[in-house]
């Protein structure tokens, strides 16, 4: 499990992370959320043991995890933009990564065959895409215990996501690997994550389950026999749109509840319409005022 | 650590054997192309002397500026991993702490420097031996077991100085900065406190450079390789020079490997602000260039005094890499200005018996 306990960061004056309190399960595939410069690379960065903390602690199954190169050898971080230097070639870095890690040759053979990778050839000369694909097989190789991907899916085509989405659930089926993601491809991470957490000024705006989180939420279109206004809706939305005398609506709570609800506002018609983990996003950001 | 410093051997192969390489070729052309002895006495020699072949310099200048040479670049190449994010995010995520990381830097950096040396000055040796020549060999030797110690304890000194910094320029100039440290001070006491017999046993300030203690040995051993007298002086200065080697090359090893911790991956790219960087060496030296100026003429001193403000003006700049200085900026730079016209005025009295 990995835990994080009242965990503060600042650069200089900024304070990028607040007291940061979080539970990661093992075995669970962990979104992280939010918007840019909310603290996402921060985090993964302290969960690496890459930053050290101000205050709090960052355990990975009961040991803190700066400096333990004991622990740090079941922990896989990949970046959003990886290092090499500029004669590396994927062979060259699987000898990097040998070193360090129980790499097993196989699994990158298996990936660098789906992803056509080039093994003599520099890192410098491939795409962006190319190089994501080359990183997520050396990461998948290296078979961690935690992996932690910073925009996992940033430059990948739908097949090399659809891939890399196969070879994390294997890998989290088989050996248990616990991972922790962030991007800003919310269907993405909707397919594959079981929790998730929305990282706002520092702190863990929300979290929990994404199943949960979807469902305790409901979007309905409501056909209203007059113009539709914010004020026909005396309850709590997340967010309101109206268009003439058809209202959309996105309320946290009860469904039953809030149907019952609208329908004392003797609707022409009401309809449920599906949530998506991008439009809770969406909703949370909204309601914190970053999109008006 | 085993398997850290094999991967650190294999990642170094292709820059030992190009730095091997470069050495070699180098020495060997110098070693093969010099002329090794005089036929007639070189001048400083009466013709009363019987021999009619006078060595000339036994060519320790060139494989001993390459061990300089690699002291001061196979740090930047070794210890710059940390100054870009990218790179502080991979090597600081692995499972290796840093000490270890360090320490594994340190030693294939040291086999950078001393195998390159070791080939090129056996190299050189040998070529020397083939040919004729009137040396003492015996010296050769002796002077390549002294300059390994005096070697180790350069990079030493020169990985942690250059580690100290953000970024690789910034590092350089770092090195550089310190290098030149000590001889100012130096250059400073020894005018203002200057006498015959004082200068018979310190060193003179250029040799108070990190590398002065192996261009004291290659002194000493040019002369007594070519059978010549070593002057006392020479030999005693060496215990000025042994001790600030050994402070700064041990002291170098324990504060690289005592603040690998303290190391913040959040500082790559960032400004040098450490107390080793700019905000201390921008004072220093502007205070000591300052204390060096003559004020008896004063129109050749107001233009020394106008250059090296605007000088530190630039060194601020550049340590802030904005125009946009500081109110401490332009306060230190004028309290150390002061400072050195003080130290100036007093030296100038010093040295002229007024105290």
């Amino acid at each position: 499990m990995i835990e994080l306990k009242n965990v503060h960061k600042s650069f200089g004056q900024k304070r990028v992370l607040g007291g940061i309190g979080l539970r990661i399960p093992d075995g669970s595939v962990f979104g992280l959320v939010g918007i840019n410069g909310a603290g996402k690379s921060t985090l993964l960065r302290l969960l690496a043991g890459v930053l050290r903390a101000d205050e709090g602690s960052i355990l990975f199954d009961g040991e803190e995890i700066f400096e333990n190169e004991r622990k740090k050898r079941t922990l896989f971080l990949l970046p959003d933009d990886p290092f090499y230097t500029t004669g590396t070639t994927a062979e060259k870095l699987i000898e990097l990564y040998g070193t360090f890690y129980d790499f097993d040759k196989n699994v990158f053979a298996e990936y660098a065959r789906k992803f056509s990778i080039r093994r003599k050839d520099p890192v410098r000369n491939f795409s962006k895409g190319m190089k994501r694909q080359l990183f997520i097989a050396l990461a998948l190789a290296c078979k961690p215990k935690y992996l932690l991907l910073d925009e996992a899916f940033d430059g990948l085509d739908p097949l090399a996501r659809l891939e890399f989405k196969r070879g994390l659930l294997s890998l989290n089926e088989e050996y248990g690997c616990t991972a922790v993601i962030s991007s800003h491809s919310l269907r993405e991470l909707e397919d594959i994550c079981s929790d998730f957490a929305l990282l706002d000024g520092g702190m863990i705006a929300d979290g929990g389950g994404i199943q949960n989180a979807l469902d305790n939420i409901c979007k309905f279109q409501i056909a209203l026999p007059h113009e539709a206004k914010r004020e026909d809706f005396p309850f709590e939305c997340l967010s309101f749109e109206a268009t003439g005398r058809v209202a959309k609506i996105v309320v946290r709570g009860d469904r039953e509840e809030t149907v019952k609800k609208i329908e004392t506002l003797s609707p022409l018609f009401i309809e449920e319409i599906p949530v998506d983990f991008e439009e809770l996003f969406l909703c949370e950001v909204k309601a914190r005022g970053y999109l008006q | 650590m085993k398997r850290l410093l094999r991967y650190e051997i294999k990642r170094n192969l292709l820059p030992l054997a190009v730095f091997t390489a470069i050495d070699c070729l180098i020495v060997g052309i110098v070693n093969s192309t010099t002329e090794l002895f005089y036929t007639s006495p070189p001048p400083g020699l009466g013709m009363t002397d019987a021999v009619s072949h006078f060595p000339r310099s036994p060519l320790l200048a060139a494989p001993t500026t390459m061990l300089v040479l690699l002291c001061a670049v196979v740090p930047v190449m070794q210890f710059s991993f940390r100054m870009k994010a990218r790179g502080a995010d991979l090597w600081y995520s692995l499972p290796v702490r840093r000490e270890k990381l360090l320490l594994a830097r340190a030693i294939g950096g040291l086999a950078l420097v001393l195998i390159p040396y070791t080939a090129a000055y056996w190299l050189g040796f040998l070529i020397i031996v083939c040919r004729e020549n009137y040396f003492v060999l015996s010296g050769y030797p002796l002077y390549y077991l002294a300059t390994l110690p005096a070697g180790i304890l350069l990079f030493g000194f020169y990985a942690f100085l250059f580690s100290r910094a953000n970024g690789v320029g910034d590092g350089i100039v770092c090195m550089i900065a310190w290098t030149l440290a000590l001889p100012l001070l130096f250059l400073y006491l020894s005018n203002a406190f200057y006498s015959p017999d004082a200068s018979a046993i310190h060193p003179d300030p250029y040799e108070l450079v990190p590398f002065g203690l192996i261009i004291r040995l290659s002194d000493i051993f040019t002369l007594s390789i070519g059978a010549e007298s070593v002057s006392a002086r020479s030999v005693q200065t060496l215990a000025w020079l042994i001790p600030i080697a050994a402070a700064e090359g041990i002291g170098g090893y324990a504060g690289l490997l005592l603040t690998a911790r303290r190391q913040k991956a959040e500082d790559s790219e960032q400004l040098f602000s450490s107390l080793w960087g700019y905000k201390t060496f921008l004072p220093y030296f502007i205070a000591m260039i300052a204390s060096l100026i003559d004020f008896e003429d004063l129109t050749v001193a107001v233009i020394w005094c106008a250059l090296l403000l605007v000088g530190g003006f630039i060194g601020f700049v550049a340590y802030r890499r904005s125009f946009r200085l500081r109110g401490r900026d332009i306060l230190s730079l004028l309290i150390a200005f002061a400072v050195g016209v003080l130290l100036s005025v007093l030296g100038s009295k010093l040295s002229s018996g007024m105290f």
